[in-house]
């Protein structure tokens, strides 16, 4: 061969390496970038999710569904399914749902089984081990087949999941979800399995909040009897959800174990390795029935507004469902078959967090490095050891082997470190959500309930979290602390457990029947905003993790004085953003200042104060002194005894530090330890003072600044990305009042419902019914949430009830 | 000019059922066939493919009203969906130039086997 040809052939074999190295490269992940060739591609990549048209009518041919399925969808884009049986009717939720929002339910799933990093790589490893470690993924597995023993839980499990998966056989990476194609991964099949995982993580996201190891620090550092005045067991000023009346005869029928729980803590390894943030306090939700002699109607008024994380997509998704023996409407978590929060032609209910403690660690005595044995009741136990493994993005693969004791597993090793600052070293955590149990069960038997009978047999499913189940018919209202809480002394489990012995462990559960109840109370009217729901004359110790009563005792003001309540009132009581704290706080605190104040500024700011209507308005400039007023004071009060550590040591609460300031202004926790005058309250009252009015004019520019300078809302998308969220958004309410937005937390849905011979309804979500960024649905409906704008929710007793209501309808033919 | 509307039909409808690397090979194909000059291929190919990455891009970007463009524009730290429209093009376009590349060389190298042959016979 001569020499040209040699050069054309190593020309060519440059440019095809050339060529086969662009194409490669742009048909891969790097890094967060996907793979551009593929992404940008108008042919398959993000262009194919932008929603052009609004969609049409059409019927779909879909496998393993026997008969047909109407999907009305309507002009907010929830969908009104109308099957002929049960199995049709889940079916049609699970297409649905899949439709709008399958890549929430893979993310989530995933997140719950503790299998992120598979598709996002080594970085996810640590969350994975966690909820792995944490017993999320083995307990789903139990809970399962604890789940199927159900007829109709087994029937919706299957049917949902035939649903979603028509769903997903429908699709071609083409038309994927854009998340699957940012992070270039392919929809896997849905199972039961996946739904029970994201049944765990709505318990994990309710009740595995715990500040046991906190506050075992905090009590080692400062001694009990600094311990017992500033953290008491029920909170100051608390009122019990339910009337005292409730429960006055079983007093002498249950007395707790003895011999538990008061022993001093022995010393414990501190962490000083943990940083991350403590979890915010402060969740809002409320419900309350109002009978119906105390509405314009004379019909039982019900609401609801869980308070939650918010994100998009939304962790709810709206629809209506009707098939076999049930018609009902209201809020599923993607994912999970049936209704959570909703209402069907007989009654509404709707739940707030019971908030009890059902999350404690025992401290583990194991033989020696091995882990193989551990002392209990004076003899060793041999730990069960699990091997699990865990195969990254990338091919990194983790084999880890789980520590399980019989009271639960152990999470963290040691010299490990540890997953959150509240996760002590080789401690057993017990905690209710690992308990295999049918959660979902109450979420399908609620919905073909018929009244207060059917309500109460279906509620009694609930394990873990318990749940303030709140109840309307048009005869009756009812309020029920369901769930598993186990019998525990006083005190017990609030910080960590020492002791190795089966005295320290939790009894039985209470029983059904001694779970605090109201059925038709003569007042009328039952609320809950989780606090403690029952006072001191209840029997059982339920924690100490209660919320103060703030926005309790605002919603029962409201509530007391409701005579001729309608719905739209009942919409006003949710969107209430009048603060009973500051109602309570901030005359404390002008109490304390001279009437003769210096500059023009702080009697201005004094003024403004003292003609403030405690609403926390957006655009009013008092809401945002008082709270920098307050948090200067707490953070003043306690800094000095605290050496400011809030990342170690639990504070006192915000009713606890009020209630000192109005016993006691000459208090010793309000002198400055680290200076040599002695302050009183009133001194810290007037110099936080100070400090706040020069704060808010530094905010505002020389001018007070507003509230919303301080309480900026947002929505995140579930990856975070800036671009996939709402952010800077501005609205009314704060953390202690009944409309309790404050950042990315808050009311995740709003309802209201009338019990008229067919129910009326309003309700609304931040977010919107599609998951898909590039649809207009999908956050349709924030700017009215914000706003506190209600939609009526429609609906429908047959398909062809109101079709100018309808958008488009999609007619599912079985082919089984 | 041919080529130019060669490459815009053609990346346009195989994209539909084609892999996304698609003009690539139709670059391949265009550059063996007009091997002479080199840059005129080129850029009809890339003008031809970005014409209909592009312009079916811009079809999405307008039908939506720019929604989506926005939102993805945002994860790449672009202040404006219209750029996504640019980009989409130039990566279309290069893809079927940087074939025409290839295509040209394996021209040339044909060519000079051909000639071979034919004496043989």
């Amino acid at each position: 061969m001569n020499v040209p040809i040699l050069k054309s052939l190593f020309g060519a074999a440059i440019r095809f390496a050339l060529l086969a190295s662009w194409i490669f490269l742009l048909s891969h992940k790097l890094g967060p970038v996907p793979p551009l060739g593929k992404f940008f591609s108008p042919f398959e990549g993000f262009w194919r999710n932008a929603e052009m048209v609004s969609p049409h009518s059409k019927e779909v041919r879909v496998p393993k569904l026997a008969g047909n399925v109407a999907m009305e969808y309507d002009q907010r884009g929830v969908p009104h399914v109308f099957a002929q049986n049960l199995y049709g009717m889940f079916y049609a939720q699970g297409y649905a749902t899949a439709r709008d929002r399958l890549w929430q339910m893979d993310i989530q799933s995933r997140a719950g089984l503790g299998r992120l990093s598979e598709i996002m790589g080594s970085d996810l490893l640590r969350f994975d081990l966690e909820r792995r470690r944490m017993g999320m993924a083995a307990s789903a597995k139990t809970s399962l087949a604890m789940v199927c023993r159900d007829s109709i839980s087994n029937l919706a499990l299957d049917a949902y999941s035939a649903g979603v998966n028509a769903w997903i056989a429908s699709l071609s990476p083409a038309t994927y979800p854009l998340e699957f194609k940012l992070l270039d991964y392919t929809p896997e099949a849905w199972t039961p399995l996946k739904s029970m995982a994201l049944l765990k993580n709505m318990q994990w996201n309710l009740s595995k909040s715990s500040d046991d190891y906190i506050l075992t620090r905090t009590l080692e550092k400062f001694g009990a009897e600094f311990f017992a005045e500033l953290f008491p067991l029920r909170n100051p000023g608390s009122e019990p959800i339910f009337p005292s009346s409730v429960f006055k005869s079983v007093g002498a029928v249950l007395t707790p174990p003895a011999g538990v729980g008061g022993k001093p803590p022995q010393q414990l390894q501190p962490n000083t390795d943990s940083i991350f943030p403590r979890p915010q306090p402060g969740a809002g939700s409320s419900n309350f029935v109002l009978a119906g002699s105390r509405t314009a109607s004379g019909h039982p008024i019900l609401g609801n507004d869980p308070h939650l994380d918010l994100s998009l997509p939304s962790i709810w998704y709206e629809s209506q469902l009707q098939g076999g023996n049930i018609n009902a409407y209201g809020v599923s978590v993607p994912g999970l078959p049936g209704l959570v929060i909703g209402f069907n032609q007989r009654m509404a209910w709707g739940l707030t967090n019971g908030m009890d403690d059902v999350y404690d660690w025992y401290k583990i005595r194991f033989q020696n490095d091995s882990l193989n044995a551990y002392f209990w009741n004076g003899q060793w136990l041999k730990t069960r050891f699990v091997i699990d493994t865990i195969t990254a993005r990338g091919g990194k693969v983790v084999i880890d082997t789980q520590i399980w004791t019989h009271l639960g597993p152990v999470p963290v090793k040691n010299g490990e470190r540890p997953f959150d600052r509240n996760t002590p070293t080789l401690h057993a955590l017990r905690w209710a959500a690992l308990d295999s149990s049918d959660d979902l069960s109450p979420f399908l038997h609620l919905l073909p309930a018929q009244g207060y009978k059917d309500f109460l047999s279906a509620i009694r499913g609930m394990s873990c979290p318990a749940q303030n189940f709140a109840f309307a018919d048009s005869s009756g209202i009812a309020l029920v602390h369901q769930g598993h809480i186990p019998i525990k002394s006083f005190g017990q489990g609030l910080t960590l457990v020492r002791e190795n012995d089966s005295a320290s462990e939790w009894g039985s559960y209470i029983p059904d029947s001694l779970l605090p109840t109201a059925y038709n109370p003569s007042q009328g009217w039952l609320a809950s905003a989780n606090q403690e729901p029952m006072d001191s004359a209840y029997p059982f110790y339920l924690g100490s993790g209660f919320y103060p009563s703030e926005r309790a005792g605002r919603l029962n003001r409201l509530m007391e004085s409701a005579h001729h309540a309608t719905l739209d009132s009942a919409w006003n009581v949710v969107m209430n953003d009048q603060s009973l704290h500051a109602e309570q706080t901030l005359p404390l605190l002008l109490g304390c200042m001279d009437s003769t104040s210096s500059s023009s500024e702080t009697h201005q700011a004094l003024n403004l104060l003292q003609d403030w209507n405690y609403r926390y308005q957006a655009e009013s400039t008092a809401p945002a002194l008082f709270d920098l007023w307050w948090k200067n004071f707490y953070r003043q009060t306690w800094e000095d005894d605290f050496e400011g550590d809030t990342l170690h040591y639990a504070w006192p609460s915000r009713p606890v530090t009020r209630l000192l300031l109005q016993s006691d202004t000459a208090s010793d926790w309000f002198d400055d330890i680290r200076t040599p005058k002695r302050e009183s309250g009133c001194d810290l009252v007037r110099h936080s003072f100070g400090e706040a009015v020069q704060q808010s004019l530094k905010a505002g520019s020389g001018k007070f600044a507003t509230w919303n300078n301080f309480h900026p809302l947002s929505i995140p998308h579930l990856l975070r990305l800036p671009a996939l969220s709402r952010a800077n958004l501005s609205g009314n309410g704060s953390a202690e009042c009944l409309n309790a937005q404050r950042g990315s937390h808050g009311p995740s849905w709003r309802m209201v419902v009338e019990m008229n011979s067919t129910p009326l309804a309003l309700g609304g979500y931040p977010g919107g019914q599609s998951g898909n960024p590039g649809s207009p649905n999908y956050d349709a409906f924030v700017n009215d949430w914000l706003a506190g704008r209600p939609y009526k929710l429609l609906f429908l007793q047959h398909p062809k009830e109101q079709p100018d209501a309808i958008h488009y309808s999609l007619q599912l033919e079985g082919t089984p | 000019m041919i080529s130019m509307l060669i490459a815009f039909a053609a990346s346009l409808l195989g994209g539909f059922f084609l892999p996304w690397w698609w003009p690539a090979v139709l670059g391949i194909a265009l550059g063996f066939w007009k091997p002479k000059s080199r840059l005129r291929i080129f850029f009809s190919a890339f003008i031809g493919t970005a014409l209909a990455w592009g312009g079916l891009a811009l079809v999405y970007q307008t039908g939506n009203h720019g929604l989506l463009a926005g939102r993805v524009a945002g994860i790449f730290g672009l202040s404006n969906g219209g750029w996504l429209v640019a980009v989409t093009a130039l990566i279309g376009g290069l893809t079927a130039g940087f074939g025409t590349l290839a295509g040209v060389y394996c021209s040339a190298v044909y060519s000079m086997f051909k000639p071979r042959r034919t004496s043989a016979q």
